[in-house]
């Protein structure tokens, strides 16, 4: 090979190698700025409560994705429904729960369980004569949010300053999409246990451990703003036969039913909790002995009008209720209200049951 | 003197590849979404990327459970972002950068044609023999060489002196190496792909490929490299080194218990084999 000859090829490579590291600078630093991005949506949204999260992903989203809008649903498979939980679509302040067949993209990154990238929206199948005024590119991209499969949620993107989301947006997306659904999925986690931690696992209402911090709590504040507090105890009459007669199963139906009558009628501050076996508590704040035995004969009421149905026989049941009402001047206790409630119910049982007593006086209530 | 031991050639940021190549597949790699596993399609052509796929999908990063020995295994595995990743980062080969007046003869070109023709006769060989797993084939073809390119890369003045006088002297390109250097490019490949964890099976191609010493130890994997590399040259697909090292190919048939006549009968499919790889390559 002669020098002309090598130097040629030598230019011709060298101009090879710019272009190269051209684009190599080029995929390099947009591999860093996405990397850069992603760091810091993970740390921001390394949160324990979805609020949070979804307070995060409001503000920043738009900026680590360098888009314009977008909007997160969180899928309840159960319901087959998609509910909004953030977005930041301004003027829309509204609750979204969409079903099956309202949104045909969701739908559709659902049931495929990956990415819909539509590069003209009024092109695509999925369009019906009309568009989003707020967008100025009418691409669209719905992305499921998936943990082992399963779909928690769906993350749609619109919108942005280049006009249109090439392969490696997309990839990139995919990879931030993966963040969220494990920070939600965390979260989902983290909130599921704590709230089964405070629950009874078969009615749903306040566990007794939970109860006794809720009523001790209910105490400080009572006496702190001298307001009424009332407890009122409840325990479902002839509960064995129940068992007896219809078996278990039939036992744990009696108490869900009843469960959801007290939860029914309770107020948004009072605590329901079911206390052991078929003995249930509320707790009612701002309320006086008249007030709690109001509400706790309404309970009665309602469980005794109530008509169980176990294998085509129809049954029901009542209940007996005792109520004490705190003094708020005393120094009294929370196994103290809890005694005085408690004879108030042993009075209620031993007097006939299905009736409702005050702990502390000699009021009886009785239904039917 | 850098590069003056096997180990030195075993280095961390793998085997450079050519920049137009490199180039190339960067190109389509930006067209491409990384969710797309079409990607195996445009590294199949690169002896040093293969390498790079190999070697990380045999790391204790990824910790499979067997070592992976095909090209197109590892790239389902790793997935096509972090194959991406391996691309863009790459070393880029400068065949002219010397500015002493040197003017290497080396056709870098023709010795990643040589080795892609290879990884396609080789596949195109086991398909004919009956084997299932031809992307092992194809893989094994592909990188058989990677000693050699090594070498090319890192001393090619060295490499090229140590041709002149293989050609000379009448003698094996490796015993020249070995006599010159104290190890071969046999001894370059073997370090780098034990190195990298690849599986045995490839480390035995690497090391038959070359060595007509090592005859008694070829299999079939390497037989049917060693065959394919034979019909490459022939057909004008050499890599442009000579190394003096090619097996017979009644050595070769008998190993592989074929015979002339069936090779015969194999060659339109394997040309067209080829005809497609060189396509692609100058495409």
């Amino acid at each position: 090979m002669d020098k002309d000859r090598f130097e040629k090829l030598k230019k011709q490579e060298v101009n090879v190698i710019r272009s190269l590291l051209k684009k190599q600078n080029e995929m390099l630093g947009q591999s860093l700025l996405h990397l850069d991005h992603l760091i810091y949506l993970q740390k921001s949204i390394s949160l324990m409560s979805l609020a949070d999260i979804f307070k995060v992903l409001a503000g920043k989203l738009p900026y680590i994705l360098f888009i314009r809008y977008f909007s997160l649903f969180l899928f309840d498979k159960n319901k087959k429904a998609l509910s909004l939980a953030c977005h930041n679509h301004p003027g829309l302040t509204e609750k979204i729960v969409l079903r099956q067949g309202d949104s045909e993209i969701m739908d559709e990154a659902i049931a495929r369980g990956s990415y819909v990238l539509e590069s003209d929206y009024a092109q695509s199948r999925f369009f019906h004569g009309t568009t989003n005024s707020l967008f100025e590119h009418n691409f669209f991209l719905t992305i499921p949010l998936m943990i082992e499969n399963e779909i928690i949620g769906v993350l749609n993107l619109n919108d942005n300053e280049k006009g249109n989301f090439n392969v490696t947006d997309l990839d990139y997306f995919l990879n931030v999409s993966e963040f969220i659904s494990l920070s939600i999925s965390n979260a989902q986690s983290f909130e599921k246990a704590e709230r089964l931690s405070v629950t009874d696992g078969l009615t749903g209402l306040t566990n007794r451990q939970h109860l006794e911090a809720a009523l001790m709590s209910e105490i400080f504040r009572s006496r702190r703003y001298r307001s009424p507090l009332s407890l009122v105890m409840m325990d479902v009459d002839y509960f064995k036969g129940v068992n007896d007669t219809f078996g278990h199963q039939e036992g744990d139906d009696v108490l869900v039913s009843v469960a959801s009558i007290i939860k029914s009628l309770c107020r948004s501050h009072d605590v329901a909790a079911r206390y052991g076996g078929e003995e249930f508590v509320l707790v009612l704040p701002e309320t006086n002995g008249s007030g709690a035995r109001n509400i706790a004969e309404r309970v009665r009421e309602e469980v005794e009008s109530h008509r169980f149905s176990h294998e085509g026989k129809v049954h029901s049941v009542t209940i007996s209720c005792g109520i004490a009402e705190l003094d708020i001047e005393g120094d009294q206790s929370f196994s103290d209200l809890i005694g005085v409630a408690d004879g108030a119910l042993y009075q209620a049982k031993t007097s006939g049951r299905n009736r409702t007593i005050l702990g502390g006086g000699d009021e009886i209530f009785k239904g039917g | 003197m850098k590069f003056s031991k096997v180990d030195d050639f075993v280095t961390a940021e793998g085997l450079p590849s050519l920049p137009g190549q490199i180039l190339t597949i960067l190109g389509e790699l930006g067209r491409t979404s990384a969710m797309d596993y079409t990607i195996l399609q445009k590294i199949q052509y690169d002896p040093a990327i293969a390498l790079s796929v190999l070697r990380a999908a045999n790391s204790p990063l990824y910790g499979y459970a067997s070592r992976i020995s095909s090209l197109q295994q590892a790239a389902g595995l790793l997935g096509p972002g972090a194959i991406r990743n391996i691309v863009l980062t790459t070393p880029i080969l400068e065949r002219y950068q010397d500015n002493d007046g040197f003017h290497s003869p080396l056709d870098h070109s023709k010795l990643w044609l040589h080795m892609t023709v290879t990884a396609a006769l080789a596949s195109g060989l086991a398909r004919c023999l009956g084997h299932s797993e031809t992307d092992i084939f194809f893989t094994a073809g592909l990188i058989h060489g990677v000693g050699k390119i090594s070498l090319a890369a890192y001393r090619p003045h060295s490499l090229l002196e140590g041709v002149q006088l293989a050609k000379s002297e009448e003698m094996t390109l490796i015993d020249i190496e070995q006599r010159t250097f104290g190890f071969t490019h046999v001894d370059i490949g073997v370090r780098m792909v034990e190195a990298f964890g690849l599986p045995e099976q490839l480390i035995g191609v690497l090391k038959n490929c070359y060595s007509s010493r090592n005859e008694d130890l070829l299999g079939q994997l390497s037989g049917v490299v060693c065959l394919a590399r034979n019909l490459a040259n022939s057909w004008g697909f050499e890599d442009g080194i000579y190394d003096g090292a090619l097996l017979g190919r009644d050595r070769l048939f008998s190993v592989l218990k074929v015979t002339e006549h069936d090779l015969e009968g194999w060659l339109p499919q394997l040309r067209e084999n080829v005809d497609l790889v060189v396509q692609a390559q100058e495409g």
